[in-house]
């Protein structure tokens, strides 16, 4: 009895979390879905993809690529966590950019907008999140290699206010098309997985096989003078169309301009909605070229775009005024 | 061998709150007769009909005595394989001592996954150390019908 007693008091580790999270491949693999203060006895897998608050890790990442099948919600860019099943002592922020899942949806009084499929945070970020940002960026280091089906997001669409700060002139944040050049496939994220899981998101039809699709969007978040890196260009982006890589640079986005075939993690498929979603620019010459396309106005709700959801989020006109000042 | 391990592993657990174990039998016996459940907080019956409604299947409860100076009732069985554990606390010191003990507990149980609720003044110990579902879907949703109580 004392010996067994023993062996069971033996090598025993105790990890906390706050909520939902993966498991490690060498425990299983998986995602354990216990959305309650639990622990286990092993550590995140990837602590890049955490946050500690106290001595209990919090996910702070997006739970696709670990065989999470319950409910999900897009997001674009990087915001505030609102998750309510957890009371942190002070605002923690995802920085995962471009569009990706969480299990949580902002809750209605958050400053969040739905629109072209996502989330986007559109209220002020405070000091905090720019001086955490430098730390916690490199969840995005960790997403690179993986191979999964972001959110497919209409970034055309964008809330107001994120519109209000694309510059089409310089550093900022685009998204045109081109027409002209081979045929090329139009693709999209698959769908998720069967089950109670609520999909925000639009498809993409770029309304022929000569289109060209060429999506570029840079970031840039102006930071008021406050300190440190503020006022730089960061996201991240991708030349090669095999992953993802972060260059640090001051002029880190988004990108997808050449056209070899579409990574693995996209699948072909028909897109779901008639609408295009890039305007077609007119060449000035011969052979293909770039053109910014028009913006359009944020649409929570259109026809053919908004797919099933839980409603949008609320919008809040002050709210435009509130981000530049 | 591994069952006895487990066992003892969930009993040197429920030792912190509980004088399980050498008094299981006498618990058994006690649970016959009428238990002195704390009143103005879910009893172990609620919780076990409250996950039986909820699809859970919870097997095996049988009254423990708790030990001096912590829970007042307690109950142990398990759900779909998971080590359960449902006490009744009279005050709320108590139940943050019996609280504090599960947490210090773990340090001495070599469990894959263990949790610890309350709803009002009764505490719900989940521990599964054979990674029956290391998706934690039986706990999660443990947890979610106990936290309506």
């Amino acid at each position: 009895m004392v010996s067994l007693a023993f062996v069971a008091t033996a090598q025993a580790t105790t990890v906390q979390y706050l909520s939902q999270h993966p498991v490690p491949h060498k425990f299983g693999g998986g995602y354990c879905t216990i959305d309650v203060a639990h622990v286990h006895n092993y550590p995140p897998d990837d602590p890049r993809m955490y946050r500690q608050i106290g001595s209990q890790y919090y996910f702070v990442g997006d739970p696709a690529p670990f065989q999470y099948d319950g409910p999900r919600y897009s997001y674009y860019g990087a915001h505030p966590v609102v998750d309510a099943e957890v009371q942190f002592g002070h605002p923690i922020y995802c920085y995962i950019k471009g569009p990706h899942y969480h299990a949580y949806q902002p809750p209605p009084q958050a400053q969040f907008q739905l629109s072209g499929g996502a989330y986007w945070y559109v209220g002020n970020f405070p000091p905090a999140f720019y001086d955490e940002r430098p730390r916690y960026a490199v969840i995005n280091e960790a997403y690179a290699p993986m191979p999964y089906a972001r959110p497919v997001v209409d970034i055309q669409v964008a809330p107001p206010m994120v519109r209000a700060e694309i510059s089409l002139g310089g550093p900022g944040w685009r998204a045109s098309a081109v027409l002209g050049g081979p045929p090329a496939p139009v693709y999209v994220a698959p769908p998720p997985p069967p089950g109670p899981a609520v999909q925000i998101g639009v498809g993409i039809n770029l309304g022929g096989p000569a289109l060209i699709e060429r999506r570029e969007y840079i970031e840039e978040r102006h930071d008021h003078g406050w300190h440190g890196d503020r006022g730089r260009h960061e996201g991240w982006r991708d030349d090669r169309h095999d992953g993802w890589r972060g260059d640090h640079g001051r002029h880190e986005g988004w990108r997808e301009h050449d056209r070899r075939p579409p990574p693995s993690r996209f699948a072909p498929a028909h897109a779901p909605v008639n609408q295009p979603l890039f305007q077609r620019a007119q060449p000035q010459r011969p052979g293909p070229h770039f053109a910014p396309a028009p913006m359009r106005g944020p649409a929570p709700a259109q026809p053919g775009h908004g797919q099933p959801s839980r409603g949008p989020a609320p919008s809040q006109p002050g709210r435009h005024d509130d981000h530049h000042h | 061998m591994k069952q006895n391990q487990s066992r003892v592993a969930i009993l040197l657990l429920l030792a912190a709150v509980t004088a399980c174990g050498k008094n299981k039998a006498a618990g058994a016996s006690a649970s016959a007769s009428p238990a002195a459940h704390v009143q103005g907080t879910p009893h172990t019956d609620d919780v076990l009909n409250a996950w039986r409604s909820a699809g859970l299947a919870p097997e095996g409860f049988a009254r423990i005595e708790p030990a001096p100076n912590s829970a007042t009732f307690c109950e142990h069985g398990q759900v779909r394989g998971v080590d359960t554990l449902v006490c009744e606390y009279a005050s709320e010191e108590a139940l943050t001592r019996g609280t504090q003990q599960v947490k210090e507990g773990w340090e001495r149980v070599d469990a894959h996954t263990g949790v610890v609720l309350r709803a009002k003044r009764t505490l719900m110990v989940v521990v599964d150390r054979e990674r029956r579902e290391p998706s934690g879907k039986t706990i999660s949703q443990m947890a979610r019908v106990f936290g309506k109580l």
